[in-house]
């Protein structure tokens, strides 16, 4: 790890953990409980963000996936970036839906519905379930890569579809509150800053994670190059496997 | 379309095309996928069933005849991506089930909806779902007449 790219992960996770305290705070003690759904409607400061996130998340997945069928800009580091921001993405959301499905109990009623919403984010998770499996099948590095590349922007494009969802069907999820159509957000002053104070942390933990696991994933590239070249030359295998006994 | 030159020139953006279509609606044996002549004739007898069984009126046949049009290009479109991305792998058994599944549920929701609003009186949104079918076929066609060759090539 660069002294630069330490210190940047670093940053990330220090203003994290600044932020998300600062958002624990504001959605807990300061942001008033909303007149209908009282303090179940305090989930959404982790919902609507962890959401966002997924989004994001997914977002970078397609552009570095683009960047990597590009034969110009063909690189290892997109498709190591692609594969760490989707991991991130598929718990973003799975933690959308679960906290989704706890804010629905006490609201709805209910734990889960075959909401238009509710069905396209499970099959955005399954897609990319089915993205992350297809990298872990063993193959040859640029084949993986090329692959793993044009299926992740096939699954970018159920994003739209589930951020239009609530528009084109009629849900029982609510209608966007903050990006809708008319992009007039209809929210009350102090829940909005709460919502944004914790966008912006869970974007600061996104990027720690993204940094954390880009740099696994190079780690893992190297090992898996490492692991070829000594089997390549057997005599040198067996060098290093005397040096580590010693 | 299915003769030798064509398979053989992959390089060519028409060739890809052809190799694609070819691959979708004939029967290549390199790629097992459902395909669509087995398809349309399942869709007919599943027409004839709901006409018979349940009193299926149509009243607006073009939304019919074009969501079944643009869903079985965008299902053979895609079926035959996914299943080339799969074709060289020990789990394609597995994984082109486990890709495809998600990947179809708008044509699934596109296609019942159209339908539905096919036996609709009156004017109904049919055209709307007919548009996400295309919508979703282009994609894929697009996608498979990009990337087919490469993914071939690798295979």
């Amino acid at each position: 790890m660069t002294p630069p790219f330490r210190w940047t992960v670093r940053i990330t996770g220090g203003l994290s953990v600044v932020a998300l305290s600062a958002a624990v705070w504001l959605a807990l003690f300061v942001a008033p409980p909303d007149a209908v759904q009282g303090d179940a409607q305090r989930l959404m400061y982790l919902h609507v963000p962890v959401a966002w996130l997924a989004y994001l998340a997914y977002g970078v997945t397609a552009l570095c996936s683009l960047l990597y069928l590009i034969p110009r800009t063909r690189s290892m580091r997109w498709d190591n970036l692609a594969g760490a921001s989707a991991e991130i993405g598929v718990m973003f959301t799975a933690l959308t839906i679960l906290d989704g499905s706890l804010w629905a109990r006490p609201v709805w009623g209910i734990w889960w519905t075959w909401d238009a919403r509710l069905v396209t984010t499970t099959v955005l998770l399954f897609l990319y379930l089915g993205y992350l499996a297809l990298r872990r099948v063993p193959s040859s590095t640029d084949a993986r890569a090329r692959r793993s590349a044009v299926v992740a922007l096939l699954a970018f494009a159920d994003v739209p579809i589930v951020h239009l969802s609530v528009i084109w069907w009629r849900t029982l999820h609510q209608q966007p509150t903050v990006l809708n159509p008319e992009l007039n957000p209809q929210i009350h002053g102090v829940m909005a800053v709460t919502l944004l104070v914790s966008v912006i942390a869970f974007t600061c933990l996104y990027a720690h994670f993204l940094l954390r696991r880009f740099h696994l994933a190079r780690l893992e590239t190297r090992r898996d190059e490492l692991i070829l070249q000594l089997a390549a030359q057997p005599e040198l295998a067996h060098s290093s496997m005397l040096a580590g006994a010693r | 379309l299915c003769s030798p030159p064509y398979w053989r020139r992959r390089d060519l953006p028409l060739s890809r095309c052809r190799t694609l279509l070819a691959t979708a609606f004939a029967c290549r044996p390199q790629i097992r996928v459902p395909f669509s002549s087995a398809r349309r004739l399942l869709e007919a007898a599943l027409l004839m069933g709901l006409v018979t069984v349940y009193g299926f009126h149509v009243e607006h046949p073009v939304v019919l005849v074009l969501s079944a049009v643009t869903a079985s290009i965008g299902i053979a479109a895609a079926g035959v991506l996914y299943a080339t991305i799969a074709a060289s792998l020990r789990v394609r058994d597995t994984l082109v089930p486990l890709l495809m599944l998600p990947a179809l549920a708008p044509v699934a929701l596109g296609g019942t909806r159209a339908w539905v609003a096919a036996q609709a009186v009156g004017p109904g949104d049919g055209l709307r779902w007919v548009q996400l079918l295309a919508v979703f076929a282009s994609l894929f066609t697009a996608f498979g007449i990009a990337a087919y060759g490469s993914l071939i090539e690798e295979g």
